[in-house]
């Protein structure tokens, strides 16, 4: 009998240190042009869950489940977890989960609207948040 | 990892259905700084987006039944107003107004309800 999804994030928190990613994920929602760019933050236990494997289900459960009404059964509590993921397959899988379709599968725009860069490279000075936007320069990543 | 298969717990004395231990329990909650860009500690976050200036999104690694679960939040630093915004079954936003604009402040923030 495979564990609920939440007793094994329970037990994965109990038995391994917390992983801080040298990722963040940037991105842009199409649909709202004028907000600035949001800044995805992996969590460090999610990533230590990751890295040691065995606990997370596989990411199509996940998007399976985002079709499926409000208080209906989902999928991803239940299944069968996956082993153990790279930081890069681990970034990769919470882009997946996290950011919605219409950004990573569905946007066709010539704009850059997702990118995976070091931490280093988000802006420490926070004067003018609300104006970031993705450089749509190729040699250049940062936010 | 072990299961312990219980109908009730006792002191001795008083004895409660284990559904009020597991249900009552926190289904996750994190602990953030001000900028968003960092999760200080957590359980059952995938990840925290810092979405602009006070705005906070708590991504569930284990999602919830439904939207209709309670999701609280406290600012760690003064700030005018604070509300919870969107709220669906994989995720909740926090805000945080200081009276003429958002602000950064740090949060702790819990949620309790059904899980998926």
């Amino acid at each position: 009998m495979i564990a609920h999804l939440w007793d094994r994030l329970a037990d994965a928190k109990a038995r391994l240190d917390p992983v801080q990613s040298k990722y963040r994920v940037l991105f842009e929602n199409p649909a709202e042009p004028e907000a600035p760019a949001s800044v995805l933050v992996p969590d460090p236990n999610f990533m230590a869950a990751a890295l040691a494997g065995n606990v997370l289900p596989p990411i199509d459960t996940y998007i399976r489940d985002q079709s499926v009404p409000d208080g209906q059964p989902k999928e991803h509590p239940y299944a069968k977890p996956v082993g153990a993921m790279t930081e890069e397959q681990a970034i990769e899988y919470l882009v997946m989960k996290d950011i919605s379709p219409s950004i990573w599968r569905d946007y066709k725009g010539n704009r850059t609207i997702m990118k995976i860069v070091p931490v280093e490279l988000i802006p420490s000075d926070r004067s003018f948040r609300n104006a970031w936007k993705i450089n749509q320069a190729e040699e250049e990543i940062a936010a | 990892m072990s299961t312990i298969n219980a109908a009730n717990i006792t002191d001795g004395t008083t004895s409660v259905p284990t559904g009020y231990v597991v249900n009552g329990s926190a289904k996750a909650w994190a602990n953030t700084p001000s900028d968003g860009e960092a999760v200080n500690e957590s359980f059952n976050i995938s990840s925290l987006t810092d979405v602009a200036t006070g705005v906070q999104r708590f991504t569930l690694s284990n999602s919830m039944s439904s939207s209709n679960y309670t999701a609280v939040f406290t600012p760690r630093g003064n700030i005018n107003q604070c509300w919870t915004g969107t709220i669906t079954s994989t995720m909740w936003e926090t805000a945080n107004y200081t009276g003429s604009a958002y602000g950064d402040v740090g949060i702790v923030t819990i949620a309790h309800g059904d899980l998926a």
